[in-house]
């Protein structure tokens, strides 16, 4: 893993203030996390990953959540949205989506886009917000149970 | 007497038990209460007398009466009902019909409808005997009410043996309740004796009397004698491995029928099983 060398450039605060700026946004943008660092790689599943990621646009800022919803033994992408749901999460940056977290996601009016592993996590958010990543609309072919 | 047959272990030998223990009891039924993957059917000739659904219950949220005030999502242990800002969504494949959410709802907001889980099998065999199973739908988390189902629709024979799901989950706890007597069909191998070791604490929970059958016997490993003789239970037959058997398996056909030794294998194990009552 991570044999990928990526040209990186990393996001300063100013940077992503300069695109949010154009963008005008004012989103919360969570992304499946291995671990709770910045410098650490964005999940290869959803709802049974470790942390969640939450970049804030308004702050600039990041909060990393654990994700209480990975030890489930079901419903574990019902919990995990209610959880991006409840702070407030307007966008979801994940590899892939189950039918249930699917349908669950859209319900609370979340949009999914889909990054490619392995990817850092501030690398995926980049390549979010320069608008590399394809929107997820339909859920993936099987539930991970 | 109700004879639970369980394994702990997946693919040890309680499908092949429990076909060839019912064919030579002349006076038995048996229940398949693996509802997820039945296989008992695969080895028996039968015809089906009566198919029937079974439900469960799910809830369903009034909208006029919901204020949206969450209780029922934190109450779900299973994550089945989950409480946006704008509605409330149910899943209902992933209830178990505990009845929380309902009791929590300060609105009575909740009621529950029927939804069709699976179906049981009621058959009679060639020889006139009852043979029934059940098969849980894709897709749904619990067949307990399946099973218990199961359970309630031939518990009134006097004679049942069960041949239970592998593990010791949910499922397995509901087949053998109600049980007078269990028997554990494992296999010399680690796996064997470290599944068969939380059956056992199950049982013992449960204080049904039991013993174990090794199936696929011969080989060098000796740790499930020594589990056996240390945790005092009784051995109630071993059976031999041989490619032969494997064969006839493959095949769908009951051992029994193919060879003298395994059936003498099944004489013993019923003796043991059935001793200190008055019939076999």
């Amino acid at each position: 893993m991570g044999a990928q060398i990526m040209e990186c450039v990393p996001i300063t605060e100013m940077e992503v203030e300069i695109i949010i700026n154009q963008r005008s946004g004012n989103l919360k943008i969570a992304i499946c996390a291995d671990s709770n660092i910045l410098d650490g790689m964005g999940s290869k599943r959803y709802a049974r990953s470790d942390y969640f990621a939450i970049y804030d646009e308004k702050t600039l800022q990041f909060t990393f959540i654990k994700n209480e919803a990975k030890k489930e033994s079901s419903g574990a992408g019902n919990k995990a949205t209610k959880i991006l749901g409840d702070h407030g999460v307007h966008v979801l940056l994940a590899p892939k989506v189950g039918p249930k977290a699917f349908d669950m996601l859209k319900a609370f009016d979340i949009e999914v886009y889909q990054y490619e592993t392995p990817a850092k996590i501030k690398d995926i958010l980049d390549g979010y917000i320069k608008g590399r990543f394809p929107e997820i609309t339909q859920a993936s072919a099987q539930g991970h149970q | 007497m109700k004879i639970a047959i369980l394994s702990g272990k997946g693919g040890t030998g309680k499908t092949t038990l429990a076909t060839n223990l019912f064919t030579y009891l002349e006076d038995y039924a048996l229940i398949d209460t693996d509802i997820e993957e039945p296989n008992s059917h695969l080895f028996l000739d039968f015809t089906i007398q009566d198919k029937t659904p079974v439900y469960k219950d799910y809830p369903v949220v009034d909208p006029n009466r919901c204020t949206l005030c969450g209780k029922c999502g934190e109450h779900c242990n299973f994550n089945a009902i989950i409480v946006t800002a704008k509605k409330v969504i149910v899943s209902e494949d992933l209830c178990h019909s505990c009845g929380f959410c309902k009791a929590v709802c300060p609105e009575k907001a909740i009621t529950y409808a029927k939804k069709s889980i699976g179906d049981i099998y009621h058959t009679k065999t060639s020889s006139e005997k009852d043979f029934s199973y059940g098969l849980l739908n894709t897709g749904e988390v619990s067949g307990v009410v399946l099973v218990e189902t199961l359970k309630s629709e031939t518990f009134a024979m006097p004679n049942v043996l069960i041949d239970c799901p592998p593990g010791a989950a949910c499922t397995t706890a509901a087949s053998i309740e109600g049980a007078d007597k269990a028997i554990i069909v494992s296999e010399p191998t680690p796996f064997g004796v470290s599944d068969m070791d939380i059956v056992v604490e199950l049982l013992n929970n449960a204080g049904i009397d039991f013993g174990v059958v090794i199936n696929k016997a011969g080989s060098a490993d000796t740790e499930i004698y020594d589990y056996l003789e240390k945790n005092h239970i009784p051995l109630y037959g071993e059976i031999l491995y041989k490619a032969s058997r494997a064969r006839h398996y493959s095949k769908g056909e009951l051992l029994i029928y193919h060879d003298e030794a395994f059936k003498e294998n099944i004489k013993t194990i019923a003796a043991h099983v059935l001793e200190g009552e008055h019939h076999a």
